[in-house]
């Protein structure tokens, strides 16, 4: 059957040629600013359009963009229902991050490396553990008033190092992990903000973080401050889009939909790039990655300490309800807690499947995902478990 | 000569023509337009007010107006009048530091394209890098971006192409789009010359009824069932009805899988859902399809059989020489059939 449909399609109606909407249409759609009528109303015409879907598929593929921040509200009435369902929880308190990613453009002709600060919110930065095969980290710690942009061509992986800078903040709170990616030198010159960084070794990683630019965007790009945040590991992969398509569920996490909360969490999670979780606090982050790794930062990121980890399978992310309770989930149903903030334990876990997300409230309730979407709630501190 | 609300409300007048003939004529009120104006910051490229204006208009009849034709279909049916607030909440929404930014290249102004080659220029052209590949990609930017510097002038009047961006969207997704729409009308073209080329073959191809287009291939094969071709037939028609009723968003997801061959992660971006969303509703909809399908070859007038149920699917897997495009659209003639996998 599976055959049968991969036969299909192709050059669809062409009649449809006629009626498709033009590029700034359609990058509207992309960019999610129509609203919820006008995009079913233009769906409705893509679901039969090879042309539009051509298009479409072009710029999901070649998306420089790693995840999108947006700062939800920000704009009135013409945000739908169906992109703040997307977006919008990012907004609530616990959700406020802001990444800077600092690009840097190979040495010879740019003796700065230009920063491309992200977002006021949210920073995504989706790096999949599982597909880079080195555990890439870049430690950043800085806050942006504005979100920025990055653009990044390719993967080509110019070595750079992650600088941030911390300046005024809008919304607050955490300094989660970003991995940078390397930009080629001339996407560099793309980048709006101009920062001063060290020089990257060969084996940096970076991955991409991209923020939404907000109607300032163009102002925002400019701003850029750098402080050099050393960049650990090494990432050999690229934008985010291609990343998540190497990378097994985990590097999406995912709330549920029907569950605002749920979502604003996963939304986190998804966001918070290689298995990173960041406590309420905020001066404590845990980050999580292959062979059981665990580590822990009170410095907001800054230093990192590695724990004894009760497992040796890879982690993929974690959910820390407070400084001193954590949980972490990870490959083949895995499921650890600690409650101390420094002695972990392993669970019993409902399933043998990949999780990919975990959602925790506080030591005794959880709700982990695994990577075919099954979820289980836990009331007893892992004890027991139930479907959802 | 314009029906315009006095509090700036959107009119539509028949008797008036905007700028591209369009139905509608609007201006935005000045507070309005001051406001956004600053918003913009377009003072950054000591826009003229009146040009940035302009460009609030355009953008607000191109969302608004009842033209219909080369740009399509209007997204809905014109109402006599649309409210200030309406309008205004809409031109709030805009990206309006791009659309400055725009407004002021189209004008020609130094400072802005200053800043356009700085900040966009490479994204446009790493972009056509990653759409078209190093080869052809030079000249798919090379060409868009002498028609946003307005090289064609028409009537002595500079025409960029940055007249066509609304700011509905950023800047850089709408370079990217308008990038990707040209690389796509050039691949299609080149599709449909190809395939006059082979025209011959295709065409004495088509000349075979495809029944036993099918009975030849199955003989190739060696399964001498004379069934086959029927059964292919059969399941063929029945998927392509059911297909069609699928809901747009569930067929887009199927198209986007096996069409456009795109990963759970990019569909899920381009239909705002998470990865497990998309894998889980693509299952849900093969399933649905698969039932839908079952049902309908059993049912009447078909009435097979479960071992012929069976026959059917398996010869599918063998072999689909069937071009299953009409399913996802309405019914265009289809080159030919495909053979084998």
């Amino acid at each position: 059957m599976d055959k049968a449909l991969r036969r299909s399609m192709s050059e669809s109606l062409d009649a449809a040629g006629k009626t498709c909407p033009d590029p700034s249409l359609l990058a509207a759609y992309f960019d999610r600013e129509l609203s919820s009528k006008e995009a079913a109303h233009w769906e409705a015409h893509f679901s039969v359009c090879a042309r539009c879907q051509e298009q479409l598929a072009i710029l999901a593929r070649t998306e420089p963009a790693v995840a999108e921040a947006r700062v939800a509200g920000e704009r009135a009435g013409w945000r739908q229902v169906w992109r703040l369902r997307w977006l919008a929880p990012l907004a609530t308190a616990a959700a406020a991050v802001t990444l800077w990613v600092v690009i840097r453009p190979e040495p010879p002709t740019i003796p700065a490396a230009p920063a491309t600060v992200a977002s006021r919110q949210v920073a995504p930065a989706t790096e999949p553990p599982a597909a880079a095969k080195p555990a890439a980290e870049a430690d950043t710690v800085a806050k942006v008033p504005k979100a920025e942009r990055a653009n990044l061509a390719d993967k080509r992986s110019v070595p750079e190092k992650a600088a941030a800078a911390p300046t005024t903040v809008q919304q607050v709170t955490r300094a989660p992990q970003v991995e940078i990616a390397s930009a080629e030198k001339k996407d560099a010159e793309s980048l709006a903000a101009q920062a001063p960084a060290d020089a990257a070794s060969r084996d940096r990683a970076q991955a991409v973080v991209l923020a939404e630019a907000a109607q300032d965007e163009m102002k925002a790009q400019r701003r850029a401050d750098a402080a050099a945040a050393p960049a650990e590991g090494t990432r050999s992969k690229m934008a985010a889009a291609e990343l998540q398509k190497a990378a097994p569920p985990a590097a999406t996490e995912k709330g549920r939909e029907s569950r605002p909360q749920a979502e604003a969490v996963g939304m986190m999670a998804l966001r918070a790039p290689q298995g990173v979780a960041v406590s309420p606090e905020g001066n404590v982050v845990w980050r999580f990655g292959p062979k059981g790794l665990i580590e822990k930062s009170t410095d907001a990121g800054k230093t990192w300490n590695r724990q004894k980890s009760p497992v040796t399978v890879d982690l993929v992310t974690g959910s820390p309800p407070s400084e001193k309770v954590c949980w972490a989930v990870g490959a083949s149903g895995t499921v650890l807690r600690t409650t101390d903030g420094e002695l972990w334990e392993k669970l019993a876990s409902p399933t043998t499947e990949n999780l990919i997300f975990v959602t925790a409230r506080d030591a005794l309730n959880a709700s982990i995902t695994s990577n075919s979407g099954k979820t289980f709630v836990t009331t007893d501190g892992g004890k027991t478990w139930r479907e959802k | 000569m314009s029906a315009v609300g006095k509090s700036g409300s959107l009119v539509p007048n028949p008797e008036a023509s905007g700028r591209d003939g369009l139905e509608v004529v609007w201006a935005p009120p000045a507070k309005l337009a001051e406001r956004l104006y600053a918003r913009a910051h377009a003072e950054k490229w000591q826009l003229d007010a009146a040009a940035f204006a302009e460009a609030l208009r355009r953008s607000a009849e191109h969302q608004f107006s009842r033209c219909e034709g080369a740009r399509g279909e209007p997204f809905r049916p014109p109402q006599r009048t649309r409210g200030p607030a309406e309008v205004e909440s809409y031109l709030d929404s805009l990206h309006l530091e791009d659309l400055a930014l725009a407004c002021a290249c189209a004008q020609g102004n130094e400072v802005a394209w200053e800043h356009f080659v700085r900040e966009f220029r490479p994204v446009l052209y790493a972009a056509a890098r990653a759409i078209a590949g190093e080869s052809a990609a030079r000249e798919l930017a090379d060409s868009l971006y002498a028609d946003l510097f307005g090289l064609s002038e028409a009537e002595g009047e500079r025409k960029s192409l940055f007249r066509y961006f609304h700011g509905r969207s950023k800047l850089s997704t709408w370079l990217r789009a308008v990038l990707a729409q040209r690389y796509v009308d050039v691949l299609r073209a080149a599709r449909r010359t190809e395939s006059l080329d082979e025209y011959e073959t295709t065409e004495d191809r088509k000349k075979q009824p495809r029944t036993s287009r099918l009975e030849t291939a199955s003989r190739s094969i060696g399964t001498p069932d004379p069934e086959r071709g029927r059964y292919l037939a059969l399941l063929q028609a029945t998927l392509t009805t059911a297909l069609a009723a699928l809901e747009p968003r569930d067929r887009l997801r199927l198209s986007y899988y096996y069409v456009q061959d795109l990963t759970l992660a990019q569909i899920g971006r381009l239909l705002g859902e998470h990865e497990a969303t998309v894998s889980r509703k693509l299952e849900r909809t093969r399933r649905a399809l698969r039932k839908e399908v079952e049902s309908a070859l059993a049912g009447d007038p078909h009435r097979l059989s479960e071992a012929q149920l069976q026959l059917c699917f398996q010869y599918a897997r063998e072999e689909w020489p069937f071009d299953l495009t009409q399913a996802l659209s309405a019914g265009t003639n289809s080159p030919g059939g495909e053979e084998g996998k």
